[in-house]
Formats: structure tokens, C-alpha cells, sequence
């Protein structure tokens, strides 16, 4: 007992460091709810698919290979979060349980794998047992359970967020090869003590049934002990809370365990979730770098495109060690520089005198930068009363491909992947990540970009459809004043005011697929790929892509993903297709097997129902990045983007092209390679984002925000704008041979 | 018996019974009554089962315990509370306005139903005839092994195309034509590496041995897929557009898929078949709650 109430204290320490704050201890208005039941895990319609249209593949590892989509990033309401937003009170569906993941990735989005990845800060053992028994009834129908018509994988998301660039590690998830219960973790493992929804309270008042089954799933977390620390995981007792802090910690107890798992970073670029001091530099430590369950990063979800690097900052660090606020550049308005723009202009309609505006335009720049981070920095709430319109596209990367809400770029995959560090005698440190698409979906749907369609069931967003959902998710309404406030945690009632909901509503998209290269569909063959990192990400569309280093060492093509010694300048080919056009419904067989009512309540009525005609590929973009030789050396110059623009000839058979880099070998540096594959335009939900409208010099004038609020944008209005979606191949790292 | 004896026998039992009632309310008494078996007390006509109180004194921790009857005592004493507290919200109107007691309710009425359907497992004949009745959807199917021979318009041989997107003009012959000449002569059985000789590098690496139709789809659309789906070995599809050429596929061999056998898959069967009987025996019961109730609907929401 004593060793527990240390481990609590002490983790509460660091706990406090994130903005998931551990409360420690289950509220007891959590009694009131006595009767109330967690939610089971669900289960799965057993059916495959039909013979016609699906199939296992009964044949041993070959040579010939096949490209076959997943989603490793998907969230039940087993998931706090998730739980929340499905909560009927604020416009959700109610429970999505692990089961209708499996039926979802199977009949609507017709997916041949998937993750399911819950937040492991509050999944008891006993709903981790229960989401592997459903994950593997998911895959039962198949041979062995290793080759069926869907391959489901068990996971979990480590959900780390800090307060500084010290004590951030960042989001992860954690996937395991295998599924058979001598194979796979007894518990989940959380970055933090169980995390009890501080919101719980505000929660209680609202008159909503579901509240007593999620008050239920905390009494039950709060029944189970924090693991022991110090002990060796396969040695601890079944049913207890494990927590590793940092990712070596992770590391450590996955080594414990043994078993074959990956380890991917996503959400690496958000401003939500991240502090926004975070930075990868930080990361490039012996002890996470070389961890080589990294073999892959998220570079797109549901939340934004976390790709590009910009030499932009949202602050600058002064030598008194306080942020500073930048001036705006072409393609980014600070939010600092917007907050005193707001109050000067303010403080001008009082006709306060200049020198006390001048004054007041400054204060209101630093209280925004000096936000505390809950969710998010919650500098908005310096300036009092100011409507989510006012901030324009403040703090929003203005030329990226559909941005995350607050992009920051020294998170981004491309500076990521720029980092390095020569080491005497040693290879040098580096991330050598290959890059996967998912969803990051919270209503168990995996896969759910097939169709641009039912935005507001379907992508992440925060309903605002009556008071209750209002005062929730947004802060109290405030008077506007012509002076800024500090922003301190009472303006705020709940966590998630800190998000800045009705921007990031309006920045949510629609998500992303990993593609592999398999040898064949079973789970050993998806398995490997994502090893070998021989995938690549997709906006959401099955394109085809393949890049291939055509003169490698060996003699043979090496594919996406590899890496190599050469002195030789490189040669690549790259092809590409663009994904089929989707017809409207679902596919006749789905209807035979599922039925209309459960067609209608599991897709909407809306399946993967590819049509004959393909969307044409119009260029392939090449990115070359030369990572540092040390960390002192300016990442920008580094990164090259686009470094070729090659057109293609539209042609729905796709695109080939080839080229080399005739500089490699007299520069001397090792390099990466990695292609976008981009599609002819299509409309995509909240593919204007924040939909700006510009002045004649590019500054941003209006917004037109596409809400969660239905009386502002109904909720039939997927605000759909064209975008090139797009695929990015995973990068070949060519490494100059020097002798 | 005459009519006087009569009134006198009733003005005494009245009497008797105001004073029994009488002393009950003034020395707040219950009086031990006569109940039936099973049945512990009765609030307001309202049974309290003496298992669940059996149920409960023995769950009690044997350390907190005073005594067999204290503990019953107590335990009695609060259900009796539980009870009239119950009684006391229902009087109230809690079924009528409560969130949260209605949905408790409903979530309790389902329970039963679904507890009633499972009561009883899924004989042997009843989970072979569901499994029978849906044997497609357990069903491991085929896969193909394809070849796929594409042909560019105004190219020539296969050896001297290029990429689609950068063609020259190389040879004279249209692609349909071409396309139509090499399907010809695999059918009538030139073999297909030989034939495959004829035609253009397809744009895209095709997707090798034994892929799902799914998997066909992704690369030559559903239409050619289905299309293989119904192809017997050794014989190809009819030459289809595919982007600015054309295309048709000769199947190699094929897999055929197999229904696997009830054991082997049989968890499954019993989990869709008892979940099944339970929807089917919640519809009836709301079929059956309908047809006995009495709806009236406003004009505009008819």
C-alpha cells in the first residue's frame, strides 16, 4: 500500500506536467451512478464476405507481391474520449464498441487489416482481454486465424503529452504482430496513472443516461492497482495499471514482454497535444532513436497532413528566456501577433491614446504566448469575448496541404527525418521512418475516408448542438474588453475549451489508409512490410504506388523503404495510379449479407463501392532530404520540397517516370528519397478548412468556418471543397558509400 | 343464522380489526403475518424475496457480521427502504419524466429478453440449420492467379514500348485490334507467355499469384474483377478499357474457395445464431406490445 501511494505521489508529480491531469482519485458523485454498467466490448457479425468478392489466400511467402490497405489507428468508445464525443447529450450515436470496428472495416469500409488502438490511460485489463477476444473473433473467419479476410491487429495508444520540449515524448501507438493470447501483453501500457476524467463532474449535470456507463468505466479503472514499478512486467500481477513515463520506458517493457510489436509516432506536428515548445530534437537520443519498433511514423489522419517543415516559428525563445512574438511572414500569422492586433484594434475604437494602445497591442502579444497548455494552449482566452472568426487563420500554416489545427513544424516528418547526428565509429543517429496514412477515428470506423461523405458522423468532430454540448466543449462567453486578460484555468470549464473547438471542427478531415506491398495477405506478410517499412501513406484513396531505387548495390530494384550503401548517383521509378471513383450505396453483395437495417446503422448507407473509372495521377513530386551531420547545422537547407515537380500525362492506367540525383555522389552526403503521387482534384470534406478570403496581398480577411454548431452549418453539409489527394511513398535512404 | 346474530358478528369484527390496526399504528408494530413461502415481507403488497436476502447475509463479510439474525435484520430492514423508496420515485412520476430511470428501464427490459432467449443454448439441429441458412457468409473463398496483357494505342511490339504518358508511335496496328488478335490465339490455345510477348508493359506492376477478387479490384476495377470471378481456367475476359489502352486478363488457375466445416468455425455460428434469436425475440415481444397497445399518432406525424 505504502509503495503505491509513493508510485502515486510520485507520478503525480509528473502527471501534473501533462495536460491529461490524473485527478488521482475517482469523484465521489461517482457513487450516485450505482446501477450503471460498462459497456461490453461488443460482437462481431461472424460472416466474411462473400466468395465472389472476398478471399484468403492459401499459398506459402512468395516473391510476387500485392498492395493491400489498413487502418492502424482506430478508436472505440472503449476509448475516454471517444466515449465522450458519442455521448447522445452532444449529438453522438451512442456506444461503438470494439466489435463494430471489426463488422465496419469488414462490410462498409472493406479494409484487409486494421489496429484497434485505445487509449491505454484508462483501458483496465479486463477491457483489454475483452478487445483481444473480439479482435480475434474478427479475424476467426480464416484459416488459423492468420490469413482470413480481414487481419486484425491489438494495440493500444500510449498517449503521452508534456508541458515542455523536456517532459513531451508525444503520442504512439503500440501494435502487436501476433494474436494469440501467449503472444500478446496481459494489460496495456498508459504513459500516466489512470486518468480520471476531471471533466467527470460537469459531465454529472447533464441529465444523460450514458454518463452513468462512463462513470462506471471509471469506478472500474479506479478498482485496479498501479503495477509495482521497478518489476518486471511478465512479473507482475494480471490485473494491475502499468504505466512507462517515457518511451524508454516503453521500450524497456516491451523488451520484457518479448513479443514482436511496432511502435508508431503520429500527431507529431499538432498544436493539439503538443506544447508548443515541442520539438523532435529533443527526441534524437540513442535510447528512442534506435528503438526499432520505430520503423514507421503517421504522417496523415483525421486530425491533418503532419508532413511539412517551415522555417516559421509560432515564437521565438529571447535570451531572458521568454517567448517572443514573431513578426507575420508571407504564408504564417502568429496567434500572438493576431491577439494584439485584435486589442489594438480594440483599444483604437475606445480612442484610448496611442502610446496605451501600443502598450496594451504588446501585453496582449505576450498573455497569449504565455497560455498554460491544457489540451492545447489556450491562448485564444487572452483576448476576452473575441469570436473563433476574428483570429482568421492565425497560428495555421497557410500553403501546407490540409494542415493539423496549429501546425508546428519543428514536429513536422520531414524535419523529423532531416534530424541526425554523425557518431564516431557508430552509424549516425537518425529516424529512419517510413510513412503510413490512418484515420485516428473515434466512432470505431476504420478506414472511414472511402467516401467523402457524413461529416458529422464520421470525421473528429465536437458537436455543439444545444447548451449543454456549449458549455462544455467551449469557454464561457466573456465581455469583450480593449485589454487582454491572462489566461488562467478558470476561464476554462472543461479541457476541452482549451482546443479552440469551432477552428479545429473546421480542420478536421476525413482520414488516411497505410498501404503495403505483401508478399501475400496473410498477417505474417502485412507484417513485414510494415517492418520493412515497404508501405506508404495515402490520403484516404487506394491509389497504387510503387518507387523503387533501380540501380541498388545488389543489383536488383530495391523497394520503397530501403536502405542502402551506394556511391553511385541514385535511379529511381516511380508509378503511380489513382483510386477508382466511388458510386453512391453500397455493393449488392453487402445488402445479401448484412441486411438493410445493418447496413443502414453500421455505414449510412455508404461502402467502399468502387465504380470502373479512375481518378488520373497529374504529377509526381520528389522530396530529397540530406539529414544533419549534427544538430547544429540548419535543418531548412536540408529539406528539399518540392526538389522535382514531374508532370504526368493524364491516363487512368497511371503515371511512370524516372529520375536520378546527379549531384549524390560529388556532394558526398547521404540522402533520402521519397515521392507524392498526386491525384486530379476531388471534393473533400473540409477541404477549404478554414475556408479564408484573401486581399490582394494574401492576408486572409474573412473565414468561413464550417461548425459543429447546426444552426451555424447543417449538419447535411459536408462543406466540401476540391483537394489532390495524394500518396506519399515511404523514403529510400541512400547513404553514401565512402569507401 | 338470524339477521340480528349476523350484524352483531360484522360490528365486532370491525371493531377488532380498527383496534388491531389501531395498536399497529400508535405502537408502530408490525405484526408478524402470515406470508407466503418464498416471500420475506411485503411493503405495500409488494414482495420481498427471501432469497435475495438469503443471497445477500451470506455474502456478507463474515468479520462485519454480528450475529445470523442481526444481519438479516439489517439486510431486511434495508431492502424494505430500497422498496419504499422505489415506490416512493414511481409515485413520483420517475417512469413518466426521468431520463435516466427510463432508459434503466428499457436497458433492464432488453436484458430480460435477451437473458430469456439464452436461457435456453442452440441445439445441435438448430445451429446446423443456421449455419446451413448462412453457410456464404462463413465461406473462405476463391482466389486467381491472372495475367493481364495490355496494349497501347499506336505502340508496337511489347519489347519497344515505353511508358505510358511518354508513348511514340511505334508500329501501325491498333491497340483493339492487337488486343483482339491475342486473345484470339490464347483461346484458341497458344500459350499465354508466348502471346504476352505481342503485348505493352502494363503501367503498372500487375499484382502476382493468388490475389483476392478485392484485390483484383483494386487494380482493374470491379467490373474485371467480377468478371474473373466467373472465368474458367485457361480463358480470358473480354479486352476492357484501362486508361488510354486496353486491357484483358487470362486466368492462370484458381483456388476454389471452400465453406469450412461447422466445427471448425463453430463459436462463431453460436455467438450470430443465439444473438440472432435474441433480436428476433426482442421483435416479437415489441410486435406483441404493439398489437395490444393503444397508439394514437398527431395528424403530422403520420
Amino acid at each position: 500500500m505504502k509503495k503505491t501511494a509513493a508510485l502515486l505521489l510520485l507520478a503525480a508529480s509528473v502527471a501534473s506536467a501533462g495536460p491529461h491531469k490524473s485527478t488521482g482519485a475517482l469523484s465521489d458523485q461517482g457513487a450516485n451512478f450505482a446501477n450503471a454498467k460498462v459497456d461490453s466490448a461488443g460482437t462481431v457479425t461472424p460472416s466474411a464476405r462473400p466468395a465472389e468478392l472476398m478471399s484468403t489466400v492459401r499459398t506459402k511467402a512468395t516473391d510476387n507481391e500485392q498492395i493491400l490497405f489498413g487502418d492502424l489507428h482506430v478508436h472505440s468508445t472503449v476509448s475516454w474520449d471517444a466515449f465522450v464525443f458519442s455521448l447522445p447529450v452532444f449529438g453522438g450515436t451512442g456506444s461503438h464498441p470494439p466489435a463494430e470496428a471489426c463488422d465496419f472495416a469488414r462490410y462498409c469500409s472493406s479494409l484487409d487489416f486494421f489496429a484497434l488502438t485505445d487509449h491505454a490511460e484508462t483501458l483496465t485489463p479486463r477491457q483489454w482481454g475483452e478487445s483481444k477476444k473480439v479482435l480475434r473473433q474478427c479475424s476467426a473467419v480464416g484459416k488459423n486465424n492468420d490469413d482470413g479476410d480481414l487481419i486484425t491487429f491489438t494495440g493500444f495508444e500510449w498517449t503521452q503529452a508534456g508541458t515542455t520540449a523536456e517532459n513531451h515524448y508525444g503520442h504512439r501507438n503500440v501494435i502487436f504482430r501476433d494474436q494469440d493470447e501467449e503472444h500478446l501483453p496481459k494489460r496495456a501500457i498508459s504513459p500516466m496513472p489512470p486518468y480520471f476524467d476531471p471533466d467527470l463532474t460537469v459531465l454529472e449535470t447533464m441529465h444523460e443516461p450514458r454518463v452513468g456507463s462512463y462513470v462506471a468505466m471509471m469506478q472500474e479503472l479506479s478498482k485496479v492497482p498501479v503495477c509495482p514499478p521497478g518489476v518486471d512486467t511478465k512479473s507482475l500481477p494480471d490485473n494491475c495499471f502499468e504505466v512507462a513515463l517515457t518511451p524508454q520506458d516503453l521500450s524497456r517493457k516491451l523488451d520484457q514482454w518479448g513479443y514482436d510489436a511496432l511502435v508508431i509516432p503520429h500527431g507529431t506536428a499538432w498544436g493539439l497535444s503538443n506544447p508548443p515548445t515541442a520539438d523532435w530534437a529533443h527526441e534524437l537520443t540513442p535510447g528512442i532513436a534506435n528503438d526499432k519498433r520505430q520503423s514507421l511514423v503517421e504522417v496523415y489522419s483525421g486530425h491533418g497532413n503532419s508532413e511539412e517543415y517551415r522555417s516559421w516559428r509560432e515564437f521565438t525563445m529571447g535570451p531572458d528566456g521568454k517567448k517572443h512574438c514573431p513578426e507575420p511572414t508571407k504564408n504564417y500569422l502568429p496567434m500572438c501577433w493576431q491577439a494584439g492586433h485584435l486589442i489594438r484594434v480594440r483599444c483604437e475604437e475606445a480612442h484610448l491614446p496611442k502610446e496605451e494602445c501600443d502598450r496594451r497591442e504588446v501585453e496582449a502579444r505576450q498573455r497569449e504566448l504565455d497560455a498554460p497548455v491544457g489540451f492545447a494552449a489556450a491562448g485564444f482566452l487572452a483576448v476576452p469575448g473575441a469570436r473563433t472568426e476574428e483570429w482568421m487563420n492565425a497560428g495555421e500554416c497557410q500553403d501546407c496541404f490540409l494542415p493539423t489545427w496549429h501546425h508546428n513544424p519543428l514536429g513536422s516528418v520531414q524535419y523529423i527525418l532531416a534530424l541526425g547526428q554523425d557518431r564516431d565509429g557508430e552509424d549516425p543517429l537518425r529516424f529512419r521512418f517510413g510513412m503510413i496514412g490512418s484515420t485516428d477515428n473515434h466512432n470505431a470506423m476504420p478506414g472511414e475516408g472511402y467516401k467523402e461523405v457524413a461529416r458529422w458522423n464520421s470525421i473528429l468532430l465536437l458537436r455543439l448542438g444545444n447548451a449543454d454540448a456549449k458549455r462544455f466543449f467551449l469557454p464561457p462567453p466573456a465581455e469583450r474588453k480593449a485589454e487582454s486578460r491572462p489566461v488562467t484555468p478558470d476561464l476554462y470549464s472543461s479541457s476541452w475549451a482549451t482546443w479552440d473547438v469551432e477552428r479545429t471542427n473546421s480542420m478536421s478531415i476525413t482520414g488516411g489508409l497505410v498501404a503495403v506491398h505483401a508478399t501475400n495477405r496473410s498477417r505474417g506478410a502485412i507484417w513485414d512490410a510494415l517492418k520493412t517499412r515497404n508501405v506508404y501513406a495515402t490520403s484516404g484513396e487506394r491509389m497504387l504506388l510503387w518507387m523503387n531505387l533501380l540501380n541498388g548495390p545488389k543489383g536488383a530494384a530495391e523497394p520503397m523503404g530501403s536502405a542502402v550503401k551506394m556511391k553511385n548517383n541514385p535511379e529511381f521509378e516511380v508509378k503511380a495510379v489513382g483510386a477508382f471513383i466511388q458510386n453512391p450505396g453500397c455493393p449488392d453483395f453487402q445488402r445479401r449479407v448484412l441486411g438493410e437495417k445493418r447496413l443502414e446503422t453500421l455505414c449510412h448507407n455508404e461502402c467502399f463501392n468502387p465504380s470502373n473509372r479512375r481518378r488520373t495521377i497529374t504529377r509526381i513530386e520528389v522530396v530529397r532530404i540530406r539529414p544533419q551531420h549534427n544538430t547544429s547545422e540548419a535543418v531548412g537547407p536540408l529539406i528539399e520540397d518540392p526538389w522535382k515537380t514531374i508532370p504526368c500525362t493524364p491516363n487512368e492506367a497511371g503515371c511512370t517516370v524516372k529520375f536520378s540525383d546527379p549531384t549524390f555522389t560529388k556532394g558526398g552526403r547521404d540522402a533520402l528519397y521519397y515521392v507524392r503521387a498526386i491525384q486530379e482534384p476531388s471534393p473533400a470534406v473540409n477541404g477549404g478548412q478554414l475556408r479564408c478570403k484573401f486581399d490582394a496581398q494574401g492576408r486572409c480577411i474573412k473565414v468561413n468556418l464550417c461548425s459543429g454548431d447546426p444552426a451555424k452549418t447543417a449538419p447535411t453539409d459536408d462543406c466540401k471543397e476540391a483537394v489532390e489527394e495524394r500518396a506519399w511513398s515511404s523514403p529510400i535512404f541512400v547513404d553514401f558509400k565512402r569507401q | 343464522m338470524s339477521d340480528r346474530f349476523r350484524r352483531a358478528c360484522l360490528v365486532v369484527a370491525v371493531v377488532v380489526g380498527c383496534a388491531y390496526s389501531a395498536f399497529q399504528i400508535l405502537h408502530d408494530v408490525r405484526v408478524p403475518v402470515q406470508l407466503l413461502p418464498g416471500v420475506a415481507a411485503r411493503v405495500n403488497g409488494h414482495p420481498i424475496d427471501a432469497d435475495s436476502v438469503n443471497r445477500t447475509v451470506a455474502g456478507m463479510d463474515a468479520r462485519v457480521r454480528r450475529s445470523e439474525t442481526a444481519a438479516r435484520h439489517d439486510v431486511l430492514s434495508r431492502m424494505i427502504d430500497e422498496e419504499l423508496l422505489v415506490q416512493h420515485a414511481l409515485d413520483s412520476g420517475a417512469a413518466e419524466t426521468n431520463p435516466e430511470v427510463r432508459a434503466a428501464l428499457v436497458r433492464s427490459a432488453i436484458t430480460r429478453v435477451n437473458s430469456e432467449a439464452a436461457a435456453e443454448p442452440i441445439s445441435e439441429p438448430g445451429l446446423t440449420a443456421y449455419f446451413n441458412a448462412h453457410k456464404e457468409a462463413y465461406a473462405v473463398p476463391a482466389s486467381f492467379d491472372v495475367t493481364a496483357l495490355y496494349f497501347e494505342p499506336n505502340a508496337g511490339s511489347g519489347a519497344d514500348a515505353t511508358s505510358p504518358g511518354h508513348g511514340q508511335p511505334v508500329g501501325a496496328i491498333g491497340a483493339r485490334s492487337r488486343a483482339a488478335a491475342a486473345r484470339a490465339a490464347i483461346e484458341a490455345g497458344a500459350p499465354v507467355e508466348q502471346v504476352a510477348n505481342s503485348a505493352d508493359p502494363l503501367p503498372f506492376s500487375s499484382p502476382r499469384e493468388h490475389v483476392s477478387p478485392r484485390t483484383l479490384a483494386n487494380y482493374f476495377g470491379p467490373g474485371l474483377a467480377d468478371a474473373v470471378g466467373h472465368l474458367a481456367v485457361g480463358h480470358t475476359t473480354e479486352v476492357t478499357q484501362l486508361g488510354n489502352g486496353l486491357v484483358f486478363i487470362y486466368l492462370n488457375n484458381k483456388t476454389l474457395g471452400e465453406i469450412p466445416s461447422l466445427a471448425s468455425v463453430r463459436e462463431l455460428v453460436a455467438a450470430d445464431a443465439l444473438r440472432d434469436r435474441q433480436e428476433q425475440a426482442l421483435e416479437a415481444l415489441l410486435a406483441s406490445l404493439r398489437q395490444a397497445a393503444h397508439v394514437e399518432l398527431a395528424t403530422a406525424s403520420r
